[in-house]
């Protein structure tokens, strides 16, 4: 009750009249250009695109990742959201990281252990400038590590604006032993 | 956008409290709150509005697009978009309101505020980047907190997707519960497409609120979103759906007049669903919608 006499009769008209147009005078601007370009042969085809993806980050210990390279796979404002199970029955949670914030969260870290990522399956939905893939992932600390220490799957949108690709969103979870990643996204591995 | 500290809330709240001399108002018609002698000099959408001269006459015209929230005659709409500014023959001249006082006690919004902890709201992406440190560590983005979702909108994927299309649905000159429609989505939630055509083709990222903001004259010319056809993976907490849509004016019509595809996002993170990323294209004469999207005859 509270609520709904709140939200109607002190928000609304606070917000309502002016500020409609306040709003879309300083909401940002839809479309930025990027500041970094990107290597044409990188993004010319979706198949490149998700190479690259994984390729830039993948590399030995002590390797600096080339992170403008990173960048330009992005559309500008695009975000990287890693997801975690909750445990113990708590919710779920998500970071939410453009990918400047993803360079210095992971980025040392990366470099500090070495860190080999690729894909291993995918699932791709394609229309006209939409398309998203379901990324199989294995992670291994070197090229020839036997096993990975970790596997996953990403959920990758992108756009085609019919120049090039652009990488929208990265969203992903990681396999637990209670969230094993189920037999049809793993192509018989 | 503003940012209104709760403090700040209840300075507002406390100050309109002071100076009523009604009754309880709310409920009061919808043209009450925002007298017609109020409305700006038509703009280009998009454009600054400018203040209208004291010493001008009030002119018979409408400003388009008409925000969210006022009263207006649709009738105007016969062709769109060009039409900036139209005469407007029936216009409801209402005296202008007193002054637009609710009532609430300082007790009561202090009981609202003080139990649910700082309101937030959208912000700029520069709000964003600073709240983000505290997304960081916690659970999905909250700042759509003030706008509590439907349980029944988002307990299911099926539910959560089937609210998307029927919030955006509904016949001309009705307006949308936007507030439901951001109560979906996760609040640094976007909505992703490509616009133009030709070498002018750019790619577009938009907020919740953006979106809104280019869609409502669109929608408002009565459009039936109708979901015929999806593909579902899903993998612990994380969900993609390619969903395939049509439009109709009518809910009754038997064909649709666009059809297109929305690649969205979702997060389960136990108690609720939440659209994180929603990206989509329409049907063209040179871009079809393949068969494997289409349902089958057999499904239908």
């Amino acid at each position: 009750m509270h609520r709904a006499l709140v939200l109607t009769s002190v928000i609304a008209p606070l917000i309502a009249a002016p500020h409609v147009h306040a709003q879309a005078a300083s909401s940002p601007p839809a479309v930025t250009t990027p500041t970094i370009p990107a290597d044409s042969a990188d993004v010319a085809t979706l198949e490149s695109t998700v190479k690259a993806l994984y390729d830039v980050i993948s590399g030995p210990a002590g390797q600096v990742r080339n992170w403008n390279r990173f960048r330009s796979l992005f559309v500008p404002g695009a975000r990287l959201i890693p997801t975690g199970g909750g445990r113990g029955g708590a919710p779920a949670t998500a970071r939410v990281l453009t990918p400047d914030e993803y360079a210095a969260l992971s980025g040392p870290q990366l470099e500090r252990n070495g860190f080999f990522e690729r894909e291993i399956s995918r699932v791709v939905e394609s229309f006209g400038r939409v398309t998203h893939v379901f990324s199989t992932y294995e992670s291994r600390r070197t090229a020839s590590d036997a096993q990975p220490f970790a596997r996953g799957i990403n959920s990758i949108q992108l756009l085609n604006d019919g120049k090039r690709w652009w990488i929208v969103t990265v969203y992903w979870d990681s396999e637990r032993p209670d969230n094993p990643i189920p037999p049809k996204y793993l192509n018989g591995k | 956008m503003m940012r209104l500290t709760p403090t700040l809330m209840l300075l507002a709240v406390t100050t309109v409290s002071a100076q009523t001399t009604k009754p309880n108002t709310v409920g009061r018609p919808l043209t009450d709150r925002f007298p017609t002698r109020t409305l700006p000099e038509p703009t280009m959408p998009g454009e600054r509005p400018v203040a209208p001269k004291p010493t001008a006459k009030p002119r018979n015209v409408v400003y388009v697009p008409a925000p969210y929230g006022y009263y207006y005659d649709y009738g105007y709409r016969q062709t769109r978009p060009q039409d900036v500014t139209v005469n407007v023959t029936n216009v409801i001249q209402q005296p202008a309101p007193v002054a637009y006082a609710p009532v609430i006690s300082v007790a009561d919004a202090a009981a609202y505020f003080g139990a649910r902890g700082p309101a937030r709201y959208w912000g700029s992406e520069a709000g964003n980047a600073e709240e983000r440190v505290t997304l960081v560590e916690g659970r999905p983005p909250r700042d759509v907190d003030l706008i509590e979702p439907a349980r029944a909108d988002v307990a299911s994927l099926d539910a959560i997707v089937a609210a998307y299309y029927d919030v955006q649905s509904g016949p001309r000159g009705t307006p949308r519960n936007w507030d439901r429609f951001s109560s979906l989505f996760a609040s640094d939630a976007r909505l992703t497409r490509v616009r133009g055509e030709g070498a002018d083709r750019r790619p577009s990222v938009m907020t919740p609120d953006d979106y809104r903001s280019i869609v409502t004259i669109d929608l408002e010319q009565g459009v039936f979103a109708r979901e015929v056809s999806r593909k579902v993976e899903q993998f612990g907490s994380v969900a993609q759906v390619f969903s395939t849509y049509e439009y109709r004016r009518m809910a009754t019509d038997s064909t649709a007049f666009a059809r297109g595809i929305n690649s969205l996002q979702l997060m389960n993170d136990g108690t609720r669903w939440w659209i994180t990323s929603v990206s989509w294209d329409e049907e063209r004469a040179n871009n079809r919608i393949p068969a494997k999207y289409l349902p089958t005859t057999r499904s239908r």
